[in-house]
């Protein structure tokens, strides 16, 4: 049996099952309550029957700073997805698609132009499922990862800027067919 | 419930931007000398009144930072200075002087609210219109949590700018948090509580007003939904009940109202509540409403998908796009999908995102159930969430997993509610079927999902005994003839975890349900051997089939993981591992295994762990298992994979590092001790991330954030693990001197922790398996060296600690005060009254611990040392205050000779361990003495540390007066004698007993000898019966491990063994 509601702090003491997969990052306590303290509606997670947490999202409404204005990279008003995760034993059920779901409704009720999320190039399944979810690809970040999983000789890893545009971006302008072919570097992104 | 105060951490302070360059480099270098003279200089040179105060002020800050006795001359001038000027109502007018002082009283122990707090909300009343420093006064109360002069101040600045709503809801907030905290008296807790309700309510009120006339809305008007979630709390805590139902059902501001807002929030909370309140019928009604509403929205959705989907397949008719794949259609249906959701209002978002919920379904089954017609309404309820499934299916084109599975789950539900009701159905026997092959489908359906067996074990639980046999029997045949091994194998692991729960569901004495024998323990254990035999047998036919390996390389799913699993947790309770042990003198759950089952059981999780390496729940068990035969360093290997830091500390730490220090020297015996790393978690997030993120959420006017961040916060000032990384760290640095670091009343984290803290353990144990039925033992317990956490053996383990540091604080040697006679008796009532309170929170503690929450081992320490204070406390009272009488005397012998009594039997216990072959075992097998053996070793520290303190508070006496010291001197003499001889003769036992067991780890012939314990036919033949059953599984299983593997485990364990071992040998005694 899986609910789905609102992140609150004492959850963090149910994240084993998530956050013990080594593909999942535990961040310091401050990340996370940065974000329930600071958008708490985009803060959502997936409980079982035990009170468990199988699964959260976790992500940001914002804008580039203001200095980022005249530059080509500057992003308009969008939501982010920060973290996206499902544990193991609890994928493939439609969890990670419910969670992404509710926050793209939080990103149309603050009328976010897009929603937009960082995932390593080597990471194929998450891709997947995010092209599955109407996510493309906007423009590669080289080496925006400081390790590589998949070759400890490597610099760091390219990540994909994926991107999906909401109801505000009428024209499509904020997402494009040949993203992979934009390569940017880290500090291009904001 | 009450929380310790844990002061944040100091803010940093900036001098004012014209202040001279040299003090502002001074400060900023942390130069405090310089930075305290350069303001001196300004304070004589400045002309103004009030520059003269602020570098006074300065100066006073610096001092206060500065090193060695200035600094804490410093200190006590700064800490002076504001209690006085709190006590004396002196005003202030720079609000730059609070910072000041608020910086200067960062390291001493100041209440903060009756101080800085007080003279920050004196100043925000004095000054009203300076808001930037009101702000900052706010801020500040903030961080230090002090809600009563936050409250003060957020009631001035809502008076003053009324027109801002910010000011308004800060001032509820505050309120009611300040009504929250432990401080506010019960009288004014009512009024606060009141007040803020009041202040909501108009707010609310004005809310409901403007939407009825349609007007703009009213600045003081309830608004967003962090608003109205504050709102609805505050109902829910100080409105009467009946005034809450009627609010909450009614259409203006119930859970319906709230979703047409599109609040899932307050939606949630105001449901809980009616659930809560047992409003079933109202509750029934609104989850009919909701649930018809989202069907409504699914079904105009699902046309707009069908047209869309008629048309695409018209193209091709038409032939205007032949080239059509199957899965350009797929992509084209995905897109119509993508569009008509994304076209969805919030509201409706809002509406079918509720309805996927899980909550909403059980809580109209539940309501259904408190109804007089219950079949009737769980009928209703089957049938409306049968039409929301089409109609998704309708509208989604697909349905997912996880809802198809709620569905499933909820007709399970129903079924199970109705048949508890309805006896006749009952009596033919038809439902019972029903009941059966539904169970069936379910599994057959989700036999891949970890959850399953969860899912199905309340349903499986009230099954009759006959309804259960007729279900093992059928998973049985469908797991042992399906055509798919993966799957047949996934049940056929149902099936066993299923047999555990009724192996370990009866009662001793009672019957098993699956083999009708009569249960000697617990556990059935004839149905454990059988399931662990069926495990492996699967388990050895699995690991042989190249196909299945492969298919398991990339999922989750495995059904070898869940046999080693459920075939190891057999063996462990076979092992009677932690039965009833630990409140044994013998000091260990080890004392009384079954070696041979339990190292059956580790090689058998340790092969598939090196088979299939990831982390799931096998690893943790192996982790847990390599802790409790006394492995560490291969404990630690494994759990370092785990990756367990930063946010999950809290709720995992102790799975590996309680008791550590007693296991395992090695881990300590650096400057830096393993708990370190843990302790700067929980520092940083106590003292900086929570407050942080307090303002950042008032930043955000996320008000309700606030109180939940404020209540985890609390939460995790409470913390047993905590506490556990603070003493075992104290513990650890012992192991290398005899001193465990700072003073605990220095430490901020654990100084103000005091019996009335009701601690908490937050240990999250949910990644250990737990198949068994409600008398069995769970695995956290099983496989843990004593008890979990618990506030019982968290509050002794910090009693412990004050009085260590008791004894072992000496007076420094050049301390030589004015008045000699009166600074020696304040000392002596301060002693006095320090032990008498160690003495009375071990007395009231220990008796309530003993037997739940502790081992043999601690339970001998934590006497040792309540009888130590007992002794002190004597001493000093009636021996050094005053002339000791001869009945005084007696009295302390005879607590001396209690309390070598009770430490002879902690060593002797020990060292008890019989030498015979099968105590060799034991003996090598490390873990049954070690964390024994640490609590020996803090027993006679302890007992050593008195020694100490009583014979130089002897010495002082002589110093004062020498007859009478000398003849103090005379007859406690030779009783503190008895004391460090027992404690010289227990050291040198331990001494011993490590010199045996490192030697005997150090001999030759491990894999020989492992091989033998695990593999070989070692029992005595009582029972023909379990003799035969041993040696079968033993060759099975031996036959099952390659040779290899099982040389690579008992080299790996042998060197662990070793490891440990001299790691206690580097242990100092001195
Ligand atoms: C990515 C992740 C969140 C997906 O969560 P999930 O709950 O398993 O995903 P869903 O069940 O909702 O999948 C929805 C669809 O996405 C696609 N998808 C999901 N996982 C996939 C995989 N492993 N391979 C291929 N497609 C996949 C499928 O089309 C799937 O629909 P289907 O199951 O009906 O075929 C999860 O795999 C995860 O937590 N991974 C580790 C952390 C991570 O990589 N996070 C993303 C970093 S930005």
């Amino acid at each position: 049996m899986t609910s789905f509601r609102a992140f609150r702090p004492d959850d963090l003491n149910h994240f084993s099952k998530c956050n013990l997969d080594p593909l999942t990052e535990t961040y310091d306590l401050s990340f996370y309550l940065q974000y329930f303290a600071k958008w708490p509606t985009l803060f959502q997670v997936a409980e079982d029957s035990r009170g468990n947490i199988v699964g959260y999202i976790m992500g940001k409404t914002e804008s580039s700073p203001d200095y980022f204005q005249y530059s080509e990279h500057y992003l308009p008003w969008h939501a982010h997805i920060t973290a996206l995760t499902v544990a193991p034993e609890a994928r493939r059920l439609g969890i990670g698609k419910m969670l992404t779901e509710q926050l793209e409704a939080g990103a149309e009720a603050a009328n976010a132009y897009f929603v937009d999320l960082f995932v390593r190039k080597s990471n194929e399944k998450a891709i997947k499922f995010y092209e599955g979810m109407g996510y493309s690809v906007y423009r590669v970040v080289k080496d925006y990862y400081g390790d590589n999983i998949n070759d400890p000789t490597a610099h760091g890893e390219d990540a994909y800027d994926m991107r999906k545009p909401t109801k505000r971006d009428k024209a499509l302008k904020h997402i494009r067919d040949d993203g992979r072919k934009h390569e940017v570097q880290p500090e291009d992104v904001f | 419930m009450t929380h310790p105060a844990i002061p944040p951490s100091p803010e940093t302070v900036c001098l004012r931007p014209l202040c001279p360059r040299n003090l502002d480099e001074a400060w900023l270098g942390e130069r405090w000398v310089d930075a305290a003279v350069f303001a001196r200089q300004q304070q004589k040179s400045a002309k103004d009144k009030k520059d003269k105060n602020y570098y006074h002020v300065v100066e006073l800050a610096a001092w206060a930072h500065a090193p060695d006795e200035r600094g804490i001359n410093g200190r006590i001038a700064a800490k002076a200075a504001v209690e006085d000027m709190a006590k004396q109502n002196t005003p202030i007018d720079d609000a730059a002087c609070l910072d000041l002082y608020e910086f200067a009283c960062s390291k001493v122990a100041l209440d903060y609210s009756e101080t800085i707090g007080l003279l920050r909300s004196r100043f925000v009343k004095a000054q009203p219109k300076l808001k930037a420093s009101a702000l900052r006064c706010f801020d500040a109360c903030l961080w230090h949590l002090d809600w009563e002069n936050a409250q003060q101040i957020a009631a001035l600045l809502d008076k003053k700018f009324s027109e801002d709503r910010k000011f308004l809801f800060r001032n509820i907030l505050t309120t009611y948090l300040a009504a929250c905290t432990e401080r506010c008296p019960d009288n004014k807790k009512q009024l606060f509580l009141s007040l803020a309700k009041a202040q909501a309510d108009r707010a609310f009120d004005l809310h409901a007003k403007v939407n009825v006339d349609g007007q703009d809305l009213h600045p003081r008007a309830v608004t967003n939904e962090t608003e109205h979630l504050m709102w609805c709390e505050l109902r829910i805590l100080c409105a009467k009940p009946e005034d809450n139902l009627k609010l909450f059902t009614s259409s203006k501001s119930g859970p319906l109202a709230f979703l047409e807002h599109g609040f899932d929030r307050s939606y949630h909370q105001t449901m809980h509540y009616l659930h809560k309140s047992g409003a079933w019928a109202e509750l029934f009604e609104i989850g009919q409403t909701v649930a018809g509403r989202s069907v409504a929205i699914y079904q105009e959705e699902g046309k707009a998908y069908a047209e869309a989907v008629r048309a695409i397949h018209q193209n091709r008719k038409d032939g205007e796009d032949e080239s059509t794949t199957e899965k350009e259609k797929e992509r084209k249906r995905a897109e119509v999908i993508q569009k008509s959701r994304a076209s969805l209002s919030t509201k409706d978002r809002r509406y079918e995102e509720v309805c996927c919920d899980y909550f909403l379904w059980k809580a109209m089954v539940v309501a259904a159930k408190h109804q007089s017609d219950t079949n009737q309404k769980l009928e209703e309820t089957r049938q409306l969430a049968q039409t929301m499934l089409e109609a998704k299916q309708q509208a989604e084109g697909k349905v997912k997993s996880v809802f198809r599975k709620n569905f499933h789950l909820l007709t399970l539900e129903i079924l199970f509610a109705r048949a508890s009701e309805t006896d006749e159905e009952l009596a033919d026997g038809s439902e019972q079927t029903t009941r059966v092959e539904r169970l069936e489908k379910y599994i057959d359906t989700y036999y891949k999902d970890r959850s399953c067996f969860d899912d199905i074990k309340p349903f499986f639980s009230s099954l009759s005994k006959d309804e259960a046999a007729i279900f093992l029997k059928s998973l049985g045949t469908s797991g042992d003839k399906n055509a798919d091994n993966f799957k047949g194998l996934m049940i056929l692991s149902m099936r066993l975890k299923l047999r555990f729960l009724q192996a370990t569901s009866a009662s001793s004495g009672e019957k098993c349900d699956y083999c009708s024998e009569i249960c000697q323990d617990t556990n059935c254990t004839g149905c454990l051997k059988s399931i662990a035999k069926g495990a492996l047998d699967n388990f050895s036919s699995g690991i042989k089939d190249a196909d299945l390996l492969r298919e398991l390389q990339d999922t989750q799913d495995d059904p070898l993981s869940d046999m080693t699993m459920i075939g190891s947790v057999c063996l462990l309770n076979l092992a009677g591992v932690g039965r009833g042990c630990w409140d044994q003198g013998a000091s260990s759950p080890f004392y009384e295994t079954d070696t041979q089952y339990f190292l059956q059981a580790v090689t058998w999780v340790e092969l598939y762990v090196r088979m299939i390496p990831r982390n799931d729940p096998l690893r943790m068990l192996l982790v847990k298992l390599y802790l409790l035969m006394g492995c560490v360093s291969r404990a630690k290997i494994l759990w370092d994979s785990f990756g367990v830091k930063n946010a999950i500390v809290n709720s995992l730490g102790s799975l590996f590092f309680d008791r550590l220090s007693t296991i395992s020297p090695r881990d300590f015996v650096n400057s830096i001790t393993p708990t370190d790393k843990i302790l700067r978690v929980f520092s940083k997030a106590i003292r900086k991330d929570f407050p942080n993120s307090i303002r950042q959420s008032l930043q955000y006017d996320n008000y309700w954030s606030v109180a939940k961040i404020t209540k985890s916060g609390e939460d995790l000032s409470r913390s047993c693990a905590l506490v556990m990384a603070v003493v075992e760290g104290r513990r650890g640095l012992r192991l290398g001197s005899d001193k465990g670091g700072a003073v605990i009343d220095d430490e901020p984290l654990i100084r103000n922790h005091a019996l009335e803290h009701q601690l908490i353990d937050s240990t999250d144990y949910s990644y250990l398996p737990d198949f068994g039925g409600p008398n069995s033992k769970p695995t956290k317990e099983l496989l843990s060296y004593g008890p979990p956490p618990s506030h019982e053996r968290s509050h002794l383990s910090i009693l412990a600690e004050r009085f260590l540091d008791f004894v072992s604080c000496a007076q420094p040697r050049d301390y030589k005060p004015p008045k000699k006679g009166l600074a020696l008796q304040f000392n002596w009532d301060y002693a006095v009254t320090t032990c008498k309170q160690i003495e009375q929170g071990i007395g009231v503690v220990l008796p309530a611990a003993s037997k739940d929450h502790l081992t043999g081992a601690e339970r001998w320490y934590y006497s040792v040392v309540l009888k130590l204070a007992v002794l002190v406390r004597t001493i000093l009272d009636n021996a050094i205050t005053t002339r000791s009488t001869g009945q005084v005397q007696e009295t302390v012998r005879s607590i001396i000779v209690g309390l070598l009594d009770t430490f002879e039997t902690q060593t002797n216990d020990l060292v008890s361990v019989p030498n015979d072959a099968q105590a060799k075992i034991q003996t090598v097998y490390g873990a049954a003495p070690v964390h024994a053996m640490g609590m020996v070793r803090e027993s006679t520290q302890a007992i050593k540390h008195t020694v100490r303190y009583v014979t130089a508070a002897v010495d002082r006496i002589k110093a004062t007066d020498k007859t009478r010291g000398a003849s103090e001197a005379a007859w406690l003499g030779p009783e503190l004698k008895k004391m460090t001889t027992a404690a010289s003769d227990a050291e040198l036992k331990v001494k011993d007993l490590i010199k045996q067991l490192n030697s005997k780890a150090r001999t030759g012939g491990w894999v020989d000898r492992l091989n033998e314990w695990t593999f070989g036919d070692r029992t005595a033949p009582a029972d023909p019966e379990d003799k035969a059953f041993r040696r079968d599984f033993a060759d099975q299983l031996s036959n099952t491990i390659p040779r290899t593997d099982r040389e690579f485990w008992a080299d790996s364990v042998a060197t662990s063994w070793q490891e440990l071992f001299e790691g206690w040998k580097k242990v100092k005694w001195e």
